[in-house]
Order: C-alpha cells, then sequence, then structure tokens
C-alpha cells in the first residue's frame, strides 16, 4: 500500500524550513525490469546500452510517473541523481529487424525503401538466473514537497515506467525518504556516479579486487527533439560495489548511509 | 456509468509445439534464444504482428504492414491513396508545415488506423524551404515487454530439400537447394503488456480497440498460425488486470508463475500441456496485496491448460467470451 509522504511545498518532516541550511530532502527507490536497454547516444549501425540508466533517462522516468510532459526537464531542473545497479545483470544481444531511416520519407518508414530494412544488433541487459535487472536511484532536492510528490508518483504512476525503450517495462519498489546534504569533495567510501575528470582510486597500489570501473559519456540533459544537450563523462562501478575514493565533485551524504557518500550529478 | 479507459496489466500465455515462434534474422533464422538462461524469446513486435494481421484480415487498413495488394507496388502511390482518401472525405489537401503535422490529418489518421492507437506509431515530416524534416512520434497506449519461455527449451534443426521454379534455360527449369529448419519441440510462452490511459487519451484509443486487441492475441494467433514456420501455436491464458486509478507495482506477473513438470519430466523435455502444471499461487499473492486498487479481471482461460493456484477472491472477474 501506499505510504504517506508530505505534501507539495512542505518541509520533510522533522526536517529544517524547506530544507534550508544545505538540508536536503532524499528519496531512494529500486527501479526493477525484465530487461533494460539505455542506449548510448553516440551509436548507431549496433544499439549498445549503458550498464545504467543515464540521468536523461532518470528524469524523464521520474516525468512520467507525474504524468509530465516535455515539460519535465524545467519541473525537475536543479535536482540530484545517482544510481548504481543492483545485483548481477548480464548483456543479452538480440538483431532486430529496424526500418532504414534517412530522410524520413513514407517509403523508408513502410520498409518499402530498396535499402528498406536493416538488422541491428541490440543489446538487452537481463538479471541473472531470470531474476529481475535492478538499480538503487538516489534523488535529492531541497524542495521536500517535490520529493514527497515524486514518491507518491512512482507507487502509483500516471505513465507505465519503463527502463529505456516503452517496451523494457518497469517498476518500483523501497521507496523511502530520508534526510542529506550535498558537499563538494570527499575521501572515503562511495558509490554512485562520479565525474571522470574529478575522481581518484585511493589505495591504487593495491586496488580491491573484484571492483570494475565503466566510464563513458553520459547524457545528462537532452534538446526538444531529443538530442543530448549536456553529456558529461561519468564513471561508475558496474556492479554497483563501493570505491575508496578521493573525489573532488558532488557528494550527498544520506542519513542511515553513514560512512559511504553517493556521487551526484545535478541535472 | 460510462466506462473509462483503465490503466492495465496484462498477461498472456500461449504454447508453441514443433514451431518457430520468432525467427532470428542474424541466426539464420533459429527461434529466438537466450542460451545462457535457456529460454525462449519472442519480440513484442512478433506478438502485435498478430494483431496487425487480424486487423488486416478484417478489411481493416493497418499502418505497419509489409505486404500490399496488387494494386500497391510502393509506398509513393501508397501515400497519393492515403492523401486522395483524406481529399475525398474532407475536402481538403495535407501536408507537413513546417517541422508540424497537420493536425487535422493527424486526426483523421489516427481514426483510420486502429493499430496505431494501440501501438503508436512514428511519421515522416517532410523538410519544406529551408526547414529541416523530421518524425513526428505517437507512443503507443499499448506495450508487450518481450515474451519468453516460461521453463528451459531446446532448439532442433532439419534439413530440408527445397524445389521450386526458375526461369527456364534451354528447358532447365527446375531449381532445388537445401536448407535448415529450426524449431522448438514446446515452449509456454508468457508476455506481460500494458494500458496506458493517459497515452490512450492522447491517440483516442477507445474500449472497442481494446476488444480488437484481445481478439486479435487470441483469435490472431491462431489466424496467424497457418504458415510452416508458424504452426502449432494455440493462446493458453489471457489476464487483464484494470487498475481503478494509477499503475501498482504488481511488477512482473510472469514472475508469480512457476512451471511444474509431471510424470518426472525434466523442464526441457515437456512437449504438451499435458506435461505440466502452472503454478499460480505467487500471482494470486502479487493481485491479493494490491486488490482494493483492481476495479476488475478479464480473464480466459484454455480448457486443457492445467493451473494451480489462481485465486481471484474479492476481485470483480469478467470472463472472456472466445
Amino acid at each position: 500500500m501506499a505510504a504517506s509522504w508530505p505534501e507539495g511545498g512542505g518541509a520533510f518532516p522533522g526536517g529544517g524550513e524547506g530544507g534550508g541550511g544545505g538540508l536536503l530532502t532524499v528519496l531512494r527507490f529500486v527501479l526493477k525490469g525484465k530487461r533494460a536497454h539505455f542506449r548510448r547516444f553516440y551509436t548507431n549501425s549496433s544499439a549498445l546500452t549503458y550498464p545504467v540508466p543515464p540521468p536523461s533517462t532518470l528524469l524523464g522516468l521520474l516525468g512520467a510517473a507525474r504524468g509530465l510532459g516535455p515539460e519535465f526537464a524545467e519541473d525537475l531542473s536543479g535536482i540530484y541523481l545517482s544510481v548504481r545497479p543492483l545485483g548481477g545483470q548480464r548483456p543479452l544481444f538480440q538483431t532486430v529487424n529496424y526500418l532504414f531511416l534517412k530522410e524520413g520519407t513514407l517509403s523508408e518508414l513502410r520498409g518499402l525503401y530498396k535499402d528498406g530494412r536493416t538488422q541491428i544488433p541490440l543489446q538487452f541487459l537481463v538479471g541473472e538466473e531470470g531474476r529481475a535487472v535492478a538499480y538503487e536511484v538516489y534523488v535529492a532536492s531541497h524542495d521536500a514537497g517535490l520529493m514527497g510528490d515524486l514518491a507518491r508518483a512512482l507507487e502509483a504512476p500516471a505513465y507505465p515506467l519503463s527502463l529505456g525503450p516503452a517496451f523494457a517495462l518497469g517498476w518500483v519498489e523501497a521507496v523511502t525518504l530520508a534526510r542529506g546534504e550535498v558537499l563538494e569533495g570527499w575521501e572515503g567510501e562511495g558509490i554512485g556516479w562520479w565525474r571522470a575528470d574529478r575522481l581518484q582510486l585511493r589505495n591504487l597500489k593495491e586496488p580491491p579486487t573484484g571492483v570494475r570501473l565503466y566510464r563513458d559519456r553520459f547524457p545528462v540533459a537532452l534538446g526538444p527533439d531529443r538530442s543530448p544537450r549536456r553529456v558529461e563523462e561519468l564513471a561508475l562501478e558496474v556492479e554497483g560495489k563501493p570505491l575508496a575514493v578521493a573525489y573532488e565533485g558532488l557528494v550527498l551524504e544520506v542519513e542511515g548511509l553513514e560512512g559511504c557518500a553517493v556521487g551526484v550529478v545535478r541535472v | 456509468m460510462k466506462e473509462r479507459m483503465p490503466n492495465a496489466e496484462i498477461l498472456f500465455l500461449y504454447e508453441a509445439k514443433d514451431t518457430n515462434p520468432n525467427g532470428d534474422p542474424d541466426a539464420e533464422n533459429r527461434p529466438r534464444m537466450d542460451y545462457v538462461g535457456r529460454r525462449l524469446l519472442v519480440s513484442d513486435v512478433r506478438l502485435k504482428r498478430y494483431v496487425r494481421d487480424y486487423l488486416l484480415a478484417r478489411g481493416e487498413d493497418v499502418w505497419v504492414r509489409t505486404r500490399e495488394d496488387g494494386s500497391r507496388t510502393d509506398a509513393d502511390g501508397r501515400l497519393e491513396e492515403l492523401k486522395a482518401l483524406y481529399r475525398q472525405e474532407t475536402g481538403k489537401e495535407t501536408g507537413a508545415k513546417k517541422k508540424d503535422l497537420d493536425p487535422e490529418f493527424l486526426a483523421w489518421y489516427l481514426r483510420r488506423f486502429r493499430d496505431v492507437r494501440l501501438f503508436g506509431a512514428v511519421l515522416p515530416i517532410k523538410a519544406e524551404g529551408e526547414a529541416k524534416g523530421g518524425t513526428g512520434q505517437f507512443v503507443g497506449p499499448v506495450q508487450f515487454d518481450w515474451g519468453y519461455s516460461l521453463h528451459p527449451v531446446e532448439v532442433y534443426t532439419a534439413t530440408i530439400a527445397s524445389q521450386f521454379a526458375g526461369r527456364t534455360e534451354g528447358g532447365k527449369g527446375e531449381h532445388g537447394t537445401f536448407g535448415k529448419d529450426h524449431r522448438v519441440h514446446y515452449a509456454l510462452i508468457a508476455f506481460w503488456g500494458r494500458v496506458s490511459a493517459l497515452r490512450a487519451e492522447r491517440v483516442g484509443l477507445a474500449l472497442e480497440d481494446l476488444d480488437y486487441l484481445e481478439r486479435g492475441l487470441l483469435e490472431g494467433l491462431l489466424e496467424g498460425s497457418t504458415t510452416r514456420s508458424k504452426v502449432g501455436q494455440t493462446p493458453l491464458l489471457y489476464l487483464r488486470v484494470d487498475w481503478r486509478e494509477g499503475f501498482r507495482p504488481l511488477g512482473d506477473p510472469r514472475d508469480g508463475l512457476r512451471v511444474r513438470p509431471e510424470g518426472g519430466k525434466a523442464p526441457e523435455a515437456i512437449r504438451s500441456q499435458a506435461d505440466y502444471v502452472l503454478e499460480a499461487e505467487g500471482l494470486s499473492e502479487r493481485l491479493a496485496r494490491y486488490r482494493e486498487a483492481v476495479e476488475r479481471v478479464r480473464l480466459w482461460q484454455h480448457p486443457g491448460l492445467k493451473v494451480e493456484g489462481l485465486s481471484l477472491e474479492g476481485v470483480r472477474v469478467e470472463e472472456v467470451g472466445f
């Protein structure tokens, strides 16, 4: 059953006035689905996926939950986002028959153009042993009311949630709210996203075993035609394990996650 | 009280016996498989094709089609035909205006194509003057996740000989070749879909369209399973959960199902409905958790499917006539 979240415009219960003094409301949830595909925006002849939903995808997901149209990016601008994979996931390739589009003409769209169809390898992410693919997502804002609205919306979304394309149906579990604070710079354990140019791994002489970093360019904001408007080079641990970092970027300290910061991106 | 379009979840199960439910174009048309998980896969596009073909067979036009009747030889002719039809019906010209499509033409287009109202479409916008062309998109109110078998399956291959008529050259008109035919012995395939009321509003999807979707899945699968590679597919279960308002985190309803082989068979040795029981306790528990949010359930079950533990207590159930 839906929990009771703070109404729009208010502060987090027990928190300061409107989250003043640097205090933020942090929304945490687990996003799940049977398959995910978060297309790397720069791929063309193949459709490769990022290991986690990029910031722009998470923004779209939150907007969809609230039933927002293209205005979602503006309505949600300024919030902090982070994500990490939960549990094992593996890639699954399938080749799909796409329509060849160069001019966007009707003949191309109906597959009757002479080079009408093109076969594109599509990379999905699926959970191990038939389980769902899962991501832990953090959203933070000074606007506690907005976080309450988002928490409610995620439990009863206006538009169906998906993990990338509309057919990759998804859902959200374990929605919680907590208090947190954004800091600039962090030394210690951390999870989530790291700006590649501001990240140093500690104990590099003896790197922890089993840790794998993924580094790529992620779309943070999209233009009206869905082309990337802001791109950042981010790094993350591919299985969501905590990293020992010396970081000069933004992190979130969350109540209940003592000793472990969450690397965030502000959108 | 007038019924309104619901947000809904759809669970659709069908069996595939000695057939190729969905060929992989990049693997010699072998059945799509997740070889690590040993599950057969079927794309959402393949499932929607059964519905589209069902509509075509009833004299409806559909947007996404690969077959043209004899009078249509290319897409340009098709476009001219649509424009002429629009002119004839409305007395107006159509076309893109800068980067936007003509709203009146779009409304006409949505009234014409039931498959677009169900599954969405991408439309071309031709370049005009200095304005760049582009595409307009309708996101379909009905979306299906890819289907998969609820148990491990194995692909088998046979060699076939084909003879066909070719061009005669000096009277030597016979042509033949050997080919490979890939199939699965048996697969119980499950799809999970959703209907979005908000998206339905945007494209004018009507409740009647959902009736066509139901019939397109149930009857359309049978009608579409008459070719050599698709024969042997039968619908087994259709369950639609209509939410009173927004979606609830029911999760993937397929996670609440389990195939229990009978007679000591291994899961991959299943060959018919007689060889297994479908356990649905998990699904019943999930539905019970959100019972108060459920407006109704629409249900159809094949009489030969053995289901245990499917309880819809406390929920209004409508039998789907089929």
